[in-house]
């Protein structure tokens, strides 16, 4: 594949590329679900190529699923062409951070390849889950769902680097849609939108306790249809782990990349609030709010040895002790902020897609409080997990998110189930609200698996770490709008 | 795109090789190109094409599927056996239907080969024109410039064999100033239906209007949605209210409401793919033959998606919604097209005393399905209507709201409908409308 790779490289530059790279992907997906008792098994495979070349300072990509030596010499010449078509309508020339250049090959470690565990034992799992999720009649739609996803991506680029990575991708999960009492109410395991994903193999499935899990979660579908609504009011409010995620994800993530803020995504995903100006000044949360990138974190669906750029992993900080601290960055926008070396968030998310700034892992690092504390030492208030629903304004500041679950807190006690849970607020006065935050046996990592971004759009994977906080004086519930 | 000669030679390779039972074999490909700017210059600029086939083999009740890429013949055997495979590892076989025989179909129109074939130069010469504009109202211009072409096809080892193609060209803009933004965008089956200068001008416009807004107090109002804002909420009830399967589980607000008035009179929705531009397709994902469904008749519900085990469930007939035959999701309502009623948009701002005019909405998701309550923020162009005049700007606001209340508070709908293509036999049709009682929940300060 090398080969082909440096075949590419050099005819971009004999058309007259000044940098030129190439990925060749491979990628295998298997997916199954059970719906109600219903198998899918669904097994892809793809393979192609994308070219990337900068012409006098502009972009041009092309790709193709034809893995031959003709296509990619021809493919090569058609991303210059375009190229030099981008170059006619440029006022700034790309400036490309440096990076060293890397031949090497990085592997997820992963323990039991989950492409060579028996299709019938996962399955046997599976239909397990399923009888005992449909054991209720108020339980009208049961869905398991398992999938695993193998990536071998070939990278060589016009400055020496060729990289090989081998990467691997297991998840699973479960949900249950209850119906009665004029009602409808969603529960998941391990988390909503088809469940709990990390980088590595099999074992990954066999750790999740699953079958434990079941009989609790039909249960708590089914009380969530007679629970009462969660009231509209301002409360202080504990997020679990689990909706901490899209909170992380919509509110700092995003916000935090680079392109948003320098305004390339001004007509579709958005902008950012957390502007230039605001660099390492702008109070972004409380004191104790630490939020940390890292793409070299064991588990992370962003963990891999070198981004799409072609730069070596990193760790740094967005925010630390409450201030605005970092971004995601690349190579081609670094010195915006006067870095001279891209942070490495550089993604795409297959051969015929060209890498755009993509969040990495990226967690709010564990406070001091065990959970039972923090609920002992709230007098009046609402704990809310499972993320349900998530809307959040093109600059990153008005949101409101929905839960699948909650519970009332009173004097200090975990009192009844509500349902409809939701919160809304302003990105900075809700960070700037937290108070407390649980320590590090509270804290996992989380994967989000459909974060959608660019034009032509493009999904990407990351993780995100949290363990539950503590928010006060938030507005809570959506009453009864209509 | 490759020919239809090409196409269906893979099928037929691929079914003359299978052993299976039944055998069936769907192609998508799509030709994409697409020009992106950003502060007036272009940032990206992209052109890919790809094939994704899909094969499904069914050996007594049970099933193995699978899907790769290139249209290589050398990786048919291979990918079959991958099929067998998995369907016989599996202990427990499911209801499987039997394969639809070849069947006729009417006509979709949608492709244009110039539309394909636009280049990269002309693309970056219609971005440089409408740049050229924003630059001189001293404005910041993001946006796409794109033109792509797509095909699926889908035949079975019973005979059937059916292919649609339909090319699509997009121009969108945001023209911006330090304050305020404007948006534009139209979608076209071919290019030259395209009028980039006009978009420019109504984005630059919007912007300029905009300019230095004001704060509006949460509550409720009554607003005139834009086509566009239109099409942000109604594409949420083709996967809630109007899904078949949800529906007959009874997980839908209109359960239960077949022949009951669901929404206002003036309120009359299709499920139309053989509207002009819509990009649809005439037949759903298992070949058999989509009908246009009347899904709200002059506000009052009658038709709903099936396949033919919701067929099953509800005791009516297959109307060719399926999303694949082992499809567990539910046949949906792809092509919604919402009839244009006779108001004008002078009319409907003139006929408002106190009100908000949307171009847009940005980041709608849904809170509470049995109730079609969504939640989402204005964008764009948001204005303040006194006493039958656009007065000023506003601050965006957040809605939360039931899509279903809101078309039964429908006031008047606008005389003309605006096409957006959602790509693979997705798109929408809507017109203007202006709604009573809308509910804006929280503000923010931009």
């Amino acid at each position: 594949m090398f080969k082909l790779g440096n075949l590419a490289i050099d005819t971009a530059k004999h058309y007259g590329a000044d940098y030129a790279d190439i990925r060749i992907i491979e990628t295998k997906n298997e997916d199954l679900s059970v719906r109600n008792g219903k198998v899918n098994a669904d097994y892809s495979q793809t393979l192609g190529f994308g070219i990337r070349v900068l012409y006098k300072g502009s972009w041009g990509f092309a790709s193709s699923d034809t893995m031959t030596a003709e296509e990619i010499k021809r493919i090569a010449k058609e991303a210059v062409l375009i190229a030099k078509a981008s170059s006619t309508l440029q006022s700034e020339k790309v400036r490309w951070a440096k990076e060293d250049s890397y031949k090497d090959h990085w592997f997820t470690p992963a323990l039991k390849n989950p492409f060579r565990i028996p299709l019938e034992q996962k399955l046997d799992l599976m239909l397990k889950l399923d009888e005992i999720l449909r054991k209720k009649p108020e339980i009208k739609v049961s869905t398991v769902e398992m999938s695993f996803q193998n990536i071998r991506k070939w990278f060589v680029n016009s400055q020496g680097s060729e990289i090989l990575q081998d990467l691997m991708r297991s998840g699973a999960g479960y949900s249950v849609t209850s119906v009665g009492n004029n009602d409808m109410q969603v529960r998941s395991y391990p988390a909503s939108f088809g469940g709990q994903y990390y980088t590595g193999g099999y074992e990954i499935i066999e750790q999740m306790e699953l079958l434990n899990n079941a009989e609790r979660v039909r249960e708590e579908a089914i009380a969530l249809l007679t629970a009462e609504e969660c009231p509209e009011k301002v409360s202080d409010v504990i997020i679990g782990g689990s909706q901490m995620v899209l909170q992380i994800h919509e509110s700092v993530g995003h916000a935090s990349e680079l392109d948003r803020v320098l305004g390339y995504e001004a007509n579709y995903a958005g902008t950012s609030f957390a502007t230039l100006e605001k660099y390492r000044k702008f109070r972004y949360g409380s004191d104790i709010v630490n939020l940390f990138a890292d793409s070299t974190m064991p588990l992370g669906l962003a963990t891999q040895g070198y981004d799409d750029d072609g730069v070596k992993a990193q760790r740094w900080d967005i925010v630390k002790n409450g201030i605005l601290s970092g971004y995601m960055t690349n190579r081609e926008l670094a010195h915006k902020i006067g870095d001279g070396r891209s942070r490495g968030c550089s993604r795409s998310q297959g051969f015929s897609s060209i890498p755009i700034i993509r969040i990495a892992n990226l967690s709010l690092a564990p406070g001091e409080w065990e959970f039972e504390d923090m609920i002992r030492d709230t007098k009046s208030g609402v704990f809310m997990d499972t993320n349900k629903s998530w809307s959040i304004d093109q600059m990153r500041l008005n949101f409101q998110f929905g839960c699948e679950i909650g519970y009332e807190i009173k004097n200090g006690k975990m009192g009844k189930m509500l349902k409809n849970c939701s919160y809304q607020d302003i990105t900075p006065e809700f960070w700037g609200k937290c108070d407390a935050i649980c320590n590090e046996n509270h804290w996992d990592l989380w994967g989000v698996i459909n974060c959608g971004k660019g034009q032509p759009g493009q999904r990407a994977e990351m993780s995100h770490g949290s363990s539950p906080a503590r928010f006060r004086k938030v507005h809570i519930g959506i009453g009864n709008k209509k | 795109m490759l020919t239809k000669g090409k196409i269906r030679q893979f099928t037929e390779r691929v079914i003359k090789a299978s052993d299976a039972d039944m055998t069936t074999v769907s192609i998508a490909g799509e030709k994409e190109a697409l020009t992106r700017f950003s502060n007036n210059e272009i940032t990206q600029n992209v052109d890919s094409s790809r094939y994704t086939f899909s094969i499904r083999c069914v050996y007594g009740d049970k099933v193995g599927a699978v899907s790769g890429t290139s249209l290589d013949p050398k990786n048919i055997k291979r990918f079959l056996e991958t099929a067998k495979q998995i369907a016989l590892n599996q202990k427990t076989g499911k209801k499987i239907y039997p394969l639809f025989e070849a069947q006729e179909y009417k006509t979709c129109k949608g492709y244009d080969k110039a539309t394909e074939e636009v280049t990269p130069q002309e693309r970056a010469e219609l971005v440089k024109s409408a740049v050229k504009l924003c630059i001189k109202e001293k404005m910041s211009a993001a946006g796409i410039m794109s033109n792509s072409a797509m095909l699926y096809a889908i035949a079975n080892s019973k005979g059937l064999f059916a292919i649609n193609e339909n090319t699509n060209a997009t121009f969108s803009i945001t023209a911006q100033t330090k304050n305020s933004s404007g948006w534009s965008e139209d979608s076209q089956t071919s290019i030259k239906k395209l009028n980039v200068m006009h978009d420019a001008e109504v984005a630059v416009k919007k912007a300029k209007m905009s300019k230095n807004p004001k704060s509006a107090e949460a509550g409720k109002y009554t607003v005139i949605l834009e086509p566009a804002a239109v099409a942000d909420i109604i594409s949420f009830l083709s996967y809630t209210v109007f899904n078949g399967l949800r529906y007959a589980e009874g997980r839908t607000f209109l359960s239960g409401k077949m022949g009951e008035r669901v929404a206002d009179p003036k309120v009359t929705v299709y499920d139309d793919p053989f509207i002009d531009g819509i990009g649809g397709i005439p037949f759903d994902m298992e070949g058999y033959p989509k009908k246009r469904l009347t899904l709200i008749d002059k506000g009052t519900f009658r038709e709903i998606p099936t396949d033919r085990k919701v067929a099953e469930m509800l005791k009516t007939e297959n109307n060719g919604h399926s999303l694949g035959a082992d499809d567990e999701y539910g046949p949906l309502p792809l092509n919604l097209h919402v009839e244009k009623g006779n108001a004008t948009a002078e009319e409907m701002i003139k006929s408002t005393r106190r009100g908000i005019l949307v171009t847009q909405f940005h980041y709608v998701n849904i809170l509470d399905p049995m109730k079609t309550l969504i939640t989402g923020m204005t964008r764009n162009g948001i204005f303040l209507i006194e006493n039958g005049v656009l007065k000023h700007g506003l601050k965006n606001l957040r809605f939360t709201q039931s899509i279903m209340d809101a078309l039964m508070n429908a006031e008047m709908v606008g005389d003309k409908t605006v096409v957006q293509s959602g790509g693979f036999g997705g798109g929408f049709s809507v017109p203007a409308m202006k709604i009573r009682d809308f509910h804006f929940t929280s503000k923010t300060e931009f």
